[in-house]
C-alpha cells in the first residue's frame, strides 16, 4: 500500500517535472523566435510619452460657440486666402488662383506664374498676388494688370495687406515689410531692425510673418519670434505692441506666433497659431476672447492657416492640408 | 531513404563503382551549381544597368539600397564585395522613444543630438533648451529640458542665442529634439554617431526601435538629414 502511494507520488513529480520542462523548453523557443525575427513585439505602447499632448489639450470652457462651415475649392496646394469688400473668397495656390462666393460655389479661376504665397484684396478690387519674391497685380477678371519689381534678391514674401495709398509685403527672408505706394513704387522699410537705437525689429525663425490693416488705416504686423502683435502708424512708425509668449491660452505658443492673424470690423484680433495648432479670438483690448478652434480639430502637422474676415464679421481659415476653407460664423462671438 | 553507395544517384540505372567516384560525381555538381550561380549574378548585374533595366542606365553600384531596386532578382545583384554599410536613425521616421539612450550597447549611448545650424531660428525662448512653461529665461538646470546640462546657450545679440551641443554629455534622449520638433523648427536631430558606434551585427537600438527608424545606410552617406 504504502509503496503504490509512494510510486503515485513518483508519477506526479515526474509528470509536473515534464510539463515544467515542456513550458520552460515552449517560452525559451518563443524567445528565440522573437530574438531571430527582431520584432520584438508592439513597443509603441510601452514607449515614454511626453508631455507634450497635454501641453496641446485645448480647454473647454475657453472654446467658443461658433457655427462652422466647410467649402471646398477646386484649385489644389492652398496657401493664401483673402476675402474682398463684397465678400467673396479668394484662394491661393498651386499657380492659380479661385474666386468662390460666399457659399463657396466657384466664380472664376486665373492662372499665375508661379506658386501664390500671398493674397490680398485691394480697396480699388484688385487682386495684389505675392509670389516667391514679388507682388504681381490683377483685376478681378484674371487680366495682369502690373508685375512689381522684387525688393531684394534673397526676397521670401509672405503676406501683403493694402490700403487706399500704400501696400505693404511682408518679407521673411528680409525680416521687414516693405512699403510700396498703390502704383508699386518702393517707398521704405517698416520694423527694420536699428542697433543704434536697439530697435530689435522683426524676429521671424520660420517662413510665417503676417501684416493686417486696422480700421483707421494704420498697419498691424505680426513679430512672431517676439510673441507679439506690433502697432505701426501707416507710413511705418512705431507705436505699440501687445502679446506675450506662453503655453496657455492667452499666450502665444512655441518658437514664433501668432503664424497668421486679421482683423474683425469691431476691432477685435483672430490669430491662428501653429506647434499648439489653434485659432483664438482677442478683444480690441487684446484681452482673450476665446478659442475658436484648439488642436483637437486639425492635423497634427497643420501649417499656415491663413486668416480673413468678412465685412459681416465671419471668420475665413484656411486648412491647406485638407485643401479646404472653413468659415466661422460670427454670430455667437 | 537510406542513401547507400549502391544507391542509384545518377538516376539512369548506373551505380557508382568506388569511394572516390561517388566524391567526384558530388564534386562535380557543386562546381556546376556554383557555375550557375556566378554566371547568373553576372546576367542579373549587366540586365540591371542596362538602360531601360531597373539601374535605368547607370551601374547601381553593387545594390547597395536594394530596397530601391525594382529587380526581382536584387539579392542576386548584390555583389560579395559590396560597399560597407552602417547602422543609421531616419529622423523623419523618430518618435523620440527615449530608448536610443537605454537600448545602445555603449553607455553612454552612440546615438547623440546633432543640431542643423542652417534651420535653427537662434530664438531667446528655444524649447529645445527651455523646459515648457518655463516662465524665468535662465540657464538655471530647473529650467533646462535636457538631463544632463549638454546643451550650451550663447548669447549672440539681442533677441538671438546660439544652442551648441556637447556630445560628451549627450545620451541620445531626444528629449531636446522631441520639443524642438513640436515647437520650434525641428533643427535638433538624434544621429548615430560613427565615431562611436561599434556597428553591430545586430543594433540593440534598432530591434527595439518601436517606429522602425533604423536602418543600415552605406558608410560614404552615413547621416540622414531630415530637411524642413
Amino acid at each position: 500500500m504504502k509503496s503504490n502511494r509512494m510510486s503515485e507520488a513518483n508519477t506526479t513529480v515526474r509528470n509536473m517535472l515534464v510539463i515544467g520542462f515542456i513550458a520552460v523548453a515552449v517560452a525559451f523557443v518563443l524567445m528565440l523566435v522573437r530574438g531571430i525575427s527582431g520584432t520584438g513585439g508592439d513597443h509603441s505602447r510601452t514607449a515614454s510619452r511626453h508631455d507634450i499632448d497635454v501641453l496641446k489639450k485645448t480647454d473647454s470652457s475657453l472654446l467658443l460657440n461658433v457655427k462652422m462651415k466647410i467649402i471646398n475649392p477646386s484649385i489644389g496646394d492652398l496657401s493664401a486666402l483673402a476675402v474682398d469688400g463684397d465678400d467673396n473668397i479668394y484662394v491661393g495656390g498651386e499657380t492659380a488662383v479661385e474666386m468662390l462666393d460666399i457659399n463657396g460655389v466657384h466664380v472664376h479661376c486665373f492662372v499665375v506664374a508661379e506658386s501664390v504665397r500671398c493674397l490680398s484684396i485691394s480697396p480699388y478690387g484688385e487682386i495684389l498676388v505675392g509670389l516667391s519674391d514679388h507682388v504681381e497685380v490683377y483685376h478681378k477678371n484674371g487680366g495682369r494688370k502690373a508685375a512689381w519689381e522684387s525688393p531684394a534678391s534673397n526676397a521670401v514674401l509672405t503676406s501683403i495687406a493694402s490700403t487706399s495709398n500704400y501696400v505693404y509685403v511682408a518679407d521673411c527672408m528680409n525680416k521687414i515689410v516693405w512699403l510700396y505706394s498703390v502704383s508699386g513704387e518702393l517707398l521704405g522699410r517698416v520694423g527694420e531692425k536699428d542697433a543704434d537705437k536697439r530697435k530689435v525689429g522683426f524676429v521671424v525663425p520660420s517662413a510665417f510673418f503676417d501684416v493686417a490693416i486696422a480700421r483707421d488705416g494704420s498697419l498691424w504686423a505680426a513679430n512672431p519670434g517676439q510673441h507679439r502683435l506690433e502697432h505701426y502708424t501707416s507710413d511705418g512708425r512705431f507705436i505699440s505692441y501687445w502679446g506675450r509668449p506662453g503655453l496657455d491660452a492667452e499666450g502665444f505658443c512655441g518658437c514664433c506666433n501668432p503664424s497668421n492673424f486679421a482683423l474683425m470690423p469691431d476691432g477685435s484680433f483672430v490669430t491662428s497659431e501653429k506647434h499648439i495648432v489653434r485659432v483664438k479670438v482677442y478683444d480690441s483690448e487684446c484681452k482673450l476672447k476665446g478659442i475658436i478652434s484648439g488642436q483637437e480639430e486639425w492635423n497634427k502637422d497643420a501649417l499656415g492657416l491663413d486668416l480673413a474676415v468678412d465685412s459681416k464679421g465671419r471668420i475665413f481659415v484656411l486648412d491647406p492640408q485638407n485643401g479646404r476653407v472653413r468659415i466661422y460664423s460670427r454670430n455667437c462671438i | 531513404m537510406r542513401f547507400t553507395m549502391d544507391t542509384d544517384i545518377r538516376g539512369y540505372g548506373e551505380k557508382p563503382k568506388s569511394r572516390r567516384e561517388f566524391f567526384r560525381f558530388i564534386i562535380r555538381w557543386i562546381l556546376l551549381l556554383l557555375l550557375g550561380l556566378f554566371g547568373g549574378m553576372a546576367f542579373v548585374r549587366r540586365r540591371c544597368s542596362l538602360p531601360g533595366g531597373p539601374g535605368n542606365g547607370k551601374a547601381c553600384g553593387g545594390c547597395p539600397s536594394l530596397a530601391k531596386c525594382k529587380s526581382p532578382y536584387s539579392w542576386l545583384a548584390k555583389p560579395l564585395g559590396s560597399r560597407r554599410t552602417v547602422w543609421q536613425l531616419d529622423p523623419a521616421k523618430c518618435i523620440q522613444c527615449g530608448r536610443c539612450a537605454t537600448e545602445c550597447v555603449l553607455q553612454p549611448s552612440a546615438v547623440k543630438c546633432i543640431h542643423r545650424f542652417d534651420m535653427c531660428g537662434y530664438c531667446k525662448l528655444c524649447f529645445g533648451y527651455f523646459q515648457p512653461g518655463t516662465s524665468v529665461l535662465t540657464s538655471a538646470a530647473e529650467n533646462q529640458i535636457c538631463p544632463t546640462g549638454a546643451i550650451r546657450r550663447k548669447y549672440i545679440e539681442e533677441p538671438y542665442y546660439e544652442y551648441t551641443i556637447d556630445l560628451s554629455l549627450c545620451i541620445g534622449c531626444g528629449k531636446c529634439v522631441k520639443t524642438c520638433g513640436a515647437f520650434g523648427n525641428g533643427s535638433l536631430k538624434l544621429q548615430v554617431c560613427h565615431d562611436l558606434c561599434v556597428n553591430c551585427n545586430e543594433c540593440s537600438i534598432a530591434r527595439n526601435c518601436p517606429a522602425g527608424a533604423y536602418s543600415r545606410v552605406p558608410a560614404d552617406e552615413a547621416y540622414l538629414f531630415k530637411t524642413s
